[in-house]
């Protein structure tokens, strides 16, 4: 009985098993020897030395590459918490009861996430410009030099953050299917206690949603870390203003493919992994002590 | 049990790395007897989709209907991706057959990557006599043999605006290299960088309708500028001041070839000082073109190439001629680029190849030197494509000064091989140039203390 | 609690919710005009795109247009055309009159009624405002329609992605309620391993993968693109394994009793109570093949006509960076159909929406 559920449990789970192995498991240790060579794909000399770990050592004396990880972070501290209470406040509040057409509303504000992303950048784009409203807006208000925003390295960054806007609709369904999922006695219960609506929010609503803020907080990280096609349509990858832009992953494809020098390319990839998967693991350590399952094991 | 799976996966793994660094060499080629040739556009000039693209396909369509044993397909990749394209390609094993045009810095960005063409020529009999002897060397670049044919040139001058000079009732610039310039006040001068400076600020108009050089000029308002830089990068805006390259002769170290900060100065000056030229941040303004300034019709000059005759626009109309490269300390430094096509040394029909190239630099090259904007290799071609390049620009543009850049090319140029060259190239085209004009800076102090050492860094990265 | 405490807080309950009745009318008010002006500013976009796509690009280099589509007034002189400039009169009031011929201390300025009747005026010409007429164009839609090849591009982003939608769900529908319901030696592990694959970031993988594809022939097919659909991926196994996960086991407990085996499981009780977040991932996936943009760049870099729209957009966006309209009517025309396709079908959505309970 036992071991027919077990033939039967793989091969349902077989699709995912031979993708697995074609699509993860042998590209990655594939890229990971790479790693330990001194190789040229192209070009009419394919050659292919083994180095140790020279490119290892590489990367840590590389300054292009530590301020590109500078550069990923500091994003990322921005658009890390952008990310995750943005949507959760537009979910609060399309969620709120005194709102009228609720449903409406919900559609409109997931409507941008099915929009191409390169159609949002030029969207935004539009709106930020030289001349767009959001300058003719400032300069309404006096100021005499509307900024250029993307071309200041002190701006470009929310910038960047306004032209992804557009995809918050996925995290604004899933807080939604989250607050659906508190149950209305919790609340009753609480009115019942005096509690007023912050209180609500701060003792039932937020503890009650923690699984979905940890699981768009993991998504988000390793959406951050990963940061890379807004700015390689948006300039091309080329760094400016003054290297802003100049992300980790941006470096990484760079060193892979412009430069040509696919096993340092491998070696940053691998970085970039090495600390995605530290950070995702601290965060899963911290989950016992914020996170909130209801139904106790997960 | 679970070793053994381990053991299985390692040796796959190091089979799909053999894999990689084969190439696409196990996908098969069809047995057909009908070749097929890929033409890759991108790397260069050729991706206009409205003046360059359907002359492209039209030279392909007449080039397919006469040979049906080798049909090739026009491969056109924007700009922005065609070097990451090529190289994809080019690590899977699966390189276009012709690549072109191509500059320079396309070659030198593909070290390696090109097939020598001697014994193709030598095999075909190709007439290369019919060439300048230095056009054809030109290509031979040093141990890999003959990379590519002379093809497309394309010398530099200032492009500008009479009506601009006009309204500011001052003369236009010399028609002829070698004449001098009136001032607004009868003395006359050479036509150097330092009376680009001066005539470009009585030529940079605020809002208020003061220039540059009066008392009371707002910079911030600018409506009109007397110089703006299309495009290019730092050792071109320095080429024209003075020819140099920053690899020193012992190959490995590099240096600012001398004059260039001097040079870098001026255009760090030009925007931030004297006000002339537009700065970063307005060149990347719409009103401004985005980083292409001169076709806006607000710019009264620009120095450029013959290729930058693609991107003038409609808004200029037959308002602009061209005149000399300003000198410097007395001398003229005229650079130049030169484009071609190239075979991809991983092509697998390498004489057909070669047939479809001389095709393209024979026969086809009348029609896509036009649409290129490119000088013919062969002398005896040079007036017809000015002939045609007048029936485009009807007002009579002083091609004269055209020829006579040609003829005086300097070198070496501006795009000259550093080691590590697609990463040196971008850390100066992408990070040091957009500096020059981001902030008033001290050029030297930048690049003695962080300039030179990144290069250096870079540079010492190929060891 | 006595019977007397209770009914207070009975009481206490049917007060605040009348109270909150009460005050919801101010309140629903504020909170829906609220959330509608921020609606608006999140489509500010939509709004700038629609009205710079019918722009004229002289308009965009002129210093001090208007915002709303317009173009410079002109007149013909002599053959050329020639601006309408606002003259301020003494009265305050101004005056349009035809710039016929600028100049730095004074310049000739012409009554645009009849341009024969001539004036020199003193001053600079550059601190005279141009005249603006209200002009849009739809000629930017006609062109960009013809140079972008829209229908063929539109078609191939369709069947891209509704074909990897149906692998996708099959495949992660399979998988998911393999990890949910069945047991098999090493579950736990797998599922981890799972999980972890979300955060290899796919540079790690590209190469390797590119050669994988190109000796099996398939670069500048859309196979890359589609066949890697129906080998499930982890991030949506593991949503729909999360929602099963809240099933009630009784319910297969009881089939089970009736002699059904796991598939009928599946098809019978499963997927019925999952059609939520069945139609969520359908939706999601849906979208992101929809709006993907490295694999059709990658794979299908050579291929033109096999390209998607996201492509085809960004590529004539970079093309046309100076044709103003040009990039805003294609843009506008690339996101019009996904968006009047999901208000179409919109109402499959919001109702996985609301019934999604997904209690993680």
């Amino acid at each position: 009985m036992e071991r027919r559920e077990a033939q039967w449990g793989f091969l349902f789970i077989s699709p995912w098993i031979i993708g697995l192995a074609v699509f993860y498991a042998f590209p990655i240790v594939a890229s990971l020897l790479l790693t330990f060579f001194d190789a040229s794909l192209t070009g009419a000399e394919r050659n292919f030395t083994f180095i140790g770990l020279d490119n290892w050592i590489r990367f840590f004396n590389d300054p292009m590459a530590w301020k590109a990880l500078g550069v990923t972070v500091r994003f990322t501290l921005l658009t890390l918490p952008v990310g995750i209470f943005v949507p959760l406040a537009v979910a609060l509040v399309l969620n709120s009861k005194a709102l009228v057409a609720p449903g409406l509303f919900r559609v409109l504000w997931f409507l941008p996430y099915v929009i191409p992303f390169v159609a949002g950048i030029i969207g935004w784009l539009g709106v930020i410009g030289q001349n767009g409203p959001l300058n003719t807006l400032i300069e309404l208000f006096g100021v005499q030099d509307a900024p250029l925003w993307t071309n200041d390295p002190g701006l470009i960054y929310p910038a960047l953050v306004l032209m992804g806007i557009w995809g918050i609709g996925s995290a604004i369904v899933v807080y939604l299917s989250g607050l659906g999922g508190v149950p209305t006695e919790l609340y009753e219960a609480a009115m019942v206690d005096g509690a007023g609506w912050w209180a609500s929010l701060r003792h039932i609503t937020l503890p009650m949603i923690t699984p979905v803020i940890f699981y768009n907080l993991i998504l988000g990280v390793a959406g951050s870390l990963q940061y890379f096609l807004v700015p390689q349509v948006l300039n091309g990858g080329n760094g400016n203003p003054e290297g802003s832009t100049l992300f980790f992953n941006i470096y990484l494809f760079k060193s892979f493919f412009t430069y040509q020098d696919p096993s340092y390319g491998a070696t940053l990839a691998w970085v970039l992994f090495l600390i995605t998967l530290g950070l995702s693991l601290i965060l899963f350590g911290t989950q016992k002590r914020w996170v909130y399952y209801a139904g106790g094991d997960r | 049990m679970k070793q053994r799976k381990w053991r299985l996966s390692a040796i796959t793994a190091v089979m799909m790395l053999i894999a990689v660094a084969c190439g696409g060499s196990s996908s098969s080629t069809e047995p057909t007897e009908v070749v097929q040739l890929r033409w890759f556009v991108g790397l260069g000039t050729g991706t206009d989709v409205e003046t360059q693209v359907p002359v492209q396909q039209e030279v392909v369509d007449a080039w397919n209907a006469a040979h049906p044993n080798i049909q090739v397909t026009l491969e056109v990749v924007p700009n922005a991706d065609a070097k990451n394209t090529l190289l994809t390609q080019n690590a899977a094993g699966n390189p276009p057959d012709v690549v072109g045009p191509a500059g320079v810095a396309g070659s030198n960005g593909f070290y390696g990557q090109w097939l020598d063409l001697a014994p193709l020529i030598g095999d075909a009999n190709y007439d290369l006599s019919q060439f300048p002897a230095a056009a054809v060397e030109a290509f031979a670049v040093g141990g890999q043999g003959q990379l590519g044919l002379p093809f497309a040139s394309f010398p530099s001058f200032m492009y500008f605006r009479p009506s601009l000079f006009e309204e500011a009732g001052l003369n236009l610039p010399p028609s002829t290299y070698g004449d001098q310039y009136e001032m607004p006040d009868g003395t006359m001068v050479d036509w150097s960088w330092d009376t680009v400076r001066e005539v470009g600020m009585l030529l940079t108009v605020d809002s208020a309708g003061k220039d540059a050089t009066e008392a009371g000029f707002n910079p911030k308002k600018i409506v009109q500028y007397g110089y703006a830089q299309p495009w290019n990068g730092a050792p071109e805006w320095a080429s024209w001041f003075k020819p140099g390259q920053f690899l020193q002769s012992d190959g490995k170290t590099v240096a600012a070839p001398d004059g260039w900060v001097d040079a870098w100065q001026w255009y760090n000056d030009a925007a931030f000082k004297d006000y002339f030229m537009p700065n970063a941040d307005v060149s990347a303004k719409e009103e401004w073109g985005q980083g292409n300034a001169f076709p806006t019709g607000k710019i009264a000059m620009g120095q450029s190439y013959t290729w930058y005759t693609c991107c003038l626009g409609d808004v200029l109309g037959e308002d602009w001629n061209i005149a000399p490269t300003p000198s410097n300390g007395g001398t003229i430094s005229n650079d130049m680029n030169a484009d071609t096509f190239r075979i991809s040394a991983g092509s697998k029909h390498p004489k057909e190849a070669f047939e479809f190239m001389t095709y393209l630099l024979g026969e086809a090259s009348a029609k896509l030197l036009v649409i290129y904007g490119g000088m013919p290799a062969r002398a005896g071609d040079q007036d017809a494509f000015f002939a045609t390049l007048d029936e485009k620009f009807p007002q009579g543009v002083n091609w004269d000064i055209a020829k006579a850049s040609y003829a005086n090319a300097s070198s070496p140029s501006a795009e000259a091989y550093i080691p590590n060259y697609l990463k040196a190239r971008d850390y100066i085209y992408s990070d040091f140039t957009p500096l020059l004009t981001k902030k008033a800076m001290n050029v030297s102090d930048y690049v003695t203390n962080t300039f030179l050492p990144a290069l250096q860094a870079i540079a010492d990265e190929s060891e | 609690m006595s019977a007397a405490q209770e009914l207070s807080a009975e009481a206490v309950v049917a007060e605040r919710t009348e109270s909150r009745r009460r005050i919801s009318t101010r309140r629903r008010i504020l909170v829906t005009l609220g959330v509608a002006t921020l609606t608006f500013l999140f489509f500010a976009p939509l709004f700038n795109l629609a009205a710079t796509s019918v722009k004229d690009p002289d308009q965009v280099y002129a210093a001090g247009a208007p915002l709303y589509p317009a173009r410079p007034k002109q007149v013909e002189v002599d053959g050329k055309d020639r601006p309408v400039v606002r003259v301020p009169q003494a009265d305050g009031t101004f005056m349009e009159m035809v710039l016929v011929k600028p100049g730095r201390q004074e310049s000739v300025l012409a009554d645009p009624a009849d341009v024969s009747k001539t004036i020199v005026w003193q001053g600079s010409w550059r601190t005279l405002e141009n005249a603006w007429e209200f002009s849009a164009t739809l000629n930017n839609y006609g062109e960009v329609w013809k140079l972008l090849d829209y229908p063929r591009l539109l078609l191939n982003t369709i069947i891209i992605a509704v074909v990897g939608t149906i692998g996708t769900v099959v495949s992660c529908v399979l998988v998911a309620y393999g990890f949910a319901r069945l047991k098999f030696p090493g579950r736990g592990k797998l599922f981890q391993v799972m999980v972890a694959t979300i955060f290899i970031p796919g540079t790690v993988t590209l190469i390797p993968t590119y050669m994988l594809f190109l000796n099996l022939g398939w670069v500048n097919t859309w196979l890359p693109l589609l066949v890697p659909t129906f080998l499930a991926n982890a991030f949506d196994v593991f949503l729909i394994r999360q929602y099963m996960m809240t099933i009630p086991r009784e319910h297969d407990e009881a089939a089970q009793i009736e002699g059904a085996g796991p598939w009928q499981i599946l098809r019978d009780v499963i997927i019925p109570q999952s059609w939520p977040v069945i139609i969520a991932v359908t939706v999601f996936h849906f979208v992101y093949s929809w709006n993907d943009y490295f694999g059709p760049l990658i794979y299908l870099s050579t291929k033109p006509e096999l390209q998607t729209l996201g492509i085809g957009l960004s590529r004539f966006s970079d093309q046309y960076n100076a044709r103003v309209g040009f990039p805003e009517a294609a843009t506008i025309m690339t996101l019009a159909i996904p968006v009047v396709l999901f208000i179409l079908f919109q109402r499959y959505f919001v109702r996985g929406v609301v019934v999604t309970g997904v209690d993680k």
